[in-house]
């Protein structure tokens, strides 16, 4: 609970906040400057979109920014990329099997919305699979056949998946 | 094939996305401080009620014992 102890006037904690709030946006803007490209693209892979009209991937992001923007002051040295990669994939994946179904013309829209967001945290983004595994409360084992089974079904030689 | 063209980042995605999380980190903050404050009027309640009961006093009995033997 900082910021709410009385012992300052409250003038002067309003006036502290409000420079806080000040140097979180600035160091937000410039973080986004630099990921929004990257995790964009990610996020328009996961919903299968095309990527000039990726409307849910925008949304998703937009959401995942906005809560690494509310934890941003307890990052305590943790690299943001990999918590809004991670608000990304936890978002995707809570969401994924109602909304992120269906044939969305994006370039891994023959996978399902797992695979994709597997294919997706190893391949694309270089996430380990312990951490992946962790990271979506599954086995490392079933990690590593979810991955191989989409990168075949992308190979053109595995089954195909049923959307 | 993860490397197709990528998609135009929107100009105000930065500015849409502080604004939502400071709307969040306001909700967070305005919860945390209403939990705490509730945490605080139960305690003061606990050791104002305590103070007027004083249940770890024994209470008088009720019945007396039969006197006997007189």
């Amino acid at each position: 609970m900082t910021g709410c102890l009385p012992l300052a006037p409250n003038e002067d904690v309003r006036e502290r906040q409000a420079s806080d709030e000040r140097l979180r946006a600035r160091e937000f803007e410039a973080f986004v400057a630099g990921a929004a490209g990257r995790l964009l693209h990610a996020a328009t892979l996961l919903t299968a979109e095309e990527p000039h009209r990726n409307p849910r991937a925008r949304r998703l992001l937009t959401a995942a920014l906005a809560h690494t923007y509310a934890g941003w002051d307890r990052l305590r040295g943790e690299d943001p990329y990999d918590r809004a990669r991670q608000e990304l994939a936890i978002r995707f994946a809570r969401t994924a099997w109602r909304r992120h179904r269906g044939p969305g013309g994006g370039a891994l829209s023959r996978l399902s919305p797992q695979e994709r967001l597997i294919l997706v945290l190893r391949l694309y983004e270089g996430v380990a699979e312990e951490q992946t595994a962790a990271l979506l409360g599954l086995p490392v084992e079933r990690v590593r056949a979810i991955c191989a089974r989409a990168v075949s079904t992308m190979r053109g030689t595995g089954p195909r998946v049923a959307l | 094939m993860l490397d197709g063209p990528h998609p135009q980042v929107p100009a105000d995605l930065a500015e849409r996305a502080a604004e939502r999380g400071s709307v969040l980190l306001h909700r967070h903050r305005l919860v945390r401080r209403t939990g705490w404050l509730l945490l605080w009027a139960a305690a003061v309640a606990f050791v104002v009620w305590a103070s007027v009961t004083e249940p770890w006093v024994v209470p008088p009995a009720e019945t007396s014992p039969p006197l006997e033997g007189w």
